[in-house]
This record gives structure tokens, sequence and C-alpha cells, in this order.
């Protein structure tokens, strides 16, 4: 899980960049790749609907320029889809410290444990 | 005390061996810090590799216990396929810098985009498909520990492999070599 966490965290990293140098089209592009990481890690079904209006957006965002009215719609589908991915790198950071993996059980209060052993040199 | 926790828990994923591991991580690497290519065309590159490693059965079990068809899912992933090929192909062109100098009407270049967009717009931006597979192959198997190495994030932003696998060397003052100067 920890590989999906850093691709989620590149990927958002590079969309806010992208918006600040106004190169909408990949930001948007990196976003919604986020956005479907996000969907699989919570297994949650995409709404048909949506992905028939987001489908005709994308394409009208692509095919014509940049409008005005395209955009304010897109932006509005960004503010909800953020907080999916947010929830989803939560449930990624829960599972991460749950499995033993990561957080070992030695490194718990009161464990007695040898550090290092020094071979004796004759 | 913890080890064959650790054991029991390595034993239940999938092993994927270690060329594949470091080919998916460095296609991985290319995937985040993508700037000059088609967004889900690495990704793609990555999710064929795991396939023949995890292997077709594998998949089909697992999507029987979701109620879904493998061969349905290899189906559409097979147009996605194609798809971003065709689409790589125009942007491959627009990207090339020798490429511009070649062909200096602008005609060229604006037909060339206008058919990469056109390429471009019939591959959605949602990829329920493609990133489902994706994540369930990473979530049953040994890859998922691993590191994305931090080359791999640079590859395309140094504008090429060869740059970021032979640095140039640096140069000093100090004459190295025993060449005899003929006046």
């Amino acid at each position: 899980m920890q590989i999906i966490k850093t691709i989620i965290e590149k990927k958002m990293s590079l969309y806010e960049e992208f918006m600040l140098k106004r190169n909408y089209l990949r930001a948007f592009s990196h976003f919604y790749s986020c956005f479907n990481l996000a969907l699989a890690i919570l297994g949650e079904e995409l709404d048909k609907d949506k992905e028939r209006k987001m489908r005709k957006l994308w394409k009208k965002l692509l095919t014509n320029e940049v409008n005005k009215k395209n955009l304010t719609k897109m932006q509005m589908y960004l503010e909800k889809d953020l907080k999916l991915i947010l929830k989803s790198q939560k449930m990624i950071e829960e599972k991460i410290d749950s499995s033993d993996y990561y957080k070992s059980k030695l490194a718990e209060k009161g464990a007695i444990m040898v550090v290092g052993y020094a071979y004796p040199t004759n | 005390m913890l080890t064959p926790q650790i054991n029991m828990e390595k034993n239940k994923l999938l092993k994927i061996n270690p060329l594949v591991q470091t080919m998916v991580l460095r296609r991985l690497g290319i995937y985040c810090s993508e700037r000059l290519a088609i967004n889900d065309f690495e990704l793609m590159k990555c999710v064929s590799l795991l396939i023949e490693e995890v292997g077709e059965e594998w998949l089909d079990e697992q999507y029987k216990k979701r109620n879904k068809k493998w061969e349905d899912i290899k189906e559409d992933l097979e147009i996605l396929k194609k798809k971003l090929f065709k689409a790589k192909t125009f942007y491959d062109c627009l990207a090339d810098k020798s490429f511009k100098k070649l062909n200096k009407q602008e005609t060229i270049e604006s037909a060339i985009l206008t058919y990469f967009k056109k390429t471009a717009s019939k591959i959605s931006l949602l990829q329920p498909v493609l990133y489902e597979l994706f994540v369930m192959i990473i979530k049953n198997s040994d890859i998922q520990r691993s590191k994305i190495p931090s080359d791999s994030f640079k590859i395309l932003e140094h504008m090429g492999m060869r740059k970021m696998l032979m640095p140039k060397k640096p140069t000093s003052n100090v004459n190295t070599d025993n060449i005899v100067k003929n006046d």
C-alpha cells in the first residue's frame, strides 16, 4: 500500500503544480488518475451517469478551446472528488499502521532486545 | 517472536520476479513524474507486465469472486490499449524536437495536433477497469512493499534514459593523456 500512497502524493503535487501554471488539461488528467486509484482502493463503483457526463466534458475540453463555462463545471467536479481521494488516503494510512510489516512489535514499551553483537577477535 | 507472523503474511502474497518488479517500478516512476507522455500509457504497460507475471487463471478466480468475467475486462483493456497506442503515435511527433525542426511548415504540426486531440478525446478520464486491476494485483502481491527508486522519477525530467544512466565525466584541467605533440 506504500507504493500507492507515494503515487497519489506525487500525482497530487503535479496537479497543484500544473494548476498554478494554468496548464489545466494536464492538471485534470493527473487529478483523475488519483481519483481512479482512490475509487479502486475504496472499492466503490463509479456512477455511470457521472462517467458519461465526464466523458462529454473531457471531449469538449480537448477538442474545443478551454472555455470559462467548461472550466467551472470541471472545478465543481474536482471539489467533490477531492473528498474521495482524502478518504482513500486515510484508509491507506490506517492499513499501513495496522500491518506488522511497517511497525515491529519489538518497538513496543517494555520489550527487551539485543541491538548488536560484536564477534570476539583473537 | 515477530518473524513467523511476517512469514505468514508473506506466504499469502503472490511473489513477483525481481526483474519484473524493477521494470514495473521504473515504469511507475515515469508514470508519476509524467510531463511529456500520455498519462495512462505507462500504467497500461505496468499492468500488462503484471498480468503476465501473475497469470490469467489467478485473475479469472479473483474476478469470479467479484461476480465479473475476466474475458470482458480483457476485451475492455484491449480496446483501451489500442486507443492509447494510437494517441501516443501522434503525441510522439509533437513532443519530438527533431521532427519540429524537419517540418517547419506549421500546417503539418497543427494537423497532427488535431489528430492527437481527436484520438485522446476518445480516452476517458475515468478508467475504473484499468485501475481496479492495478490495485487488485498490487494488494495481493509482494510488490506493495517495495519502493519506487528516486532515479526513476527523474527519467523524463532529464529527457531520456541515456543521460540518467551515463552521466558526463567531470572535466579537469590536468592532462592525463600521454600524447607527445610533434611541433
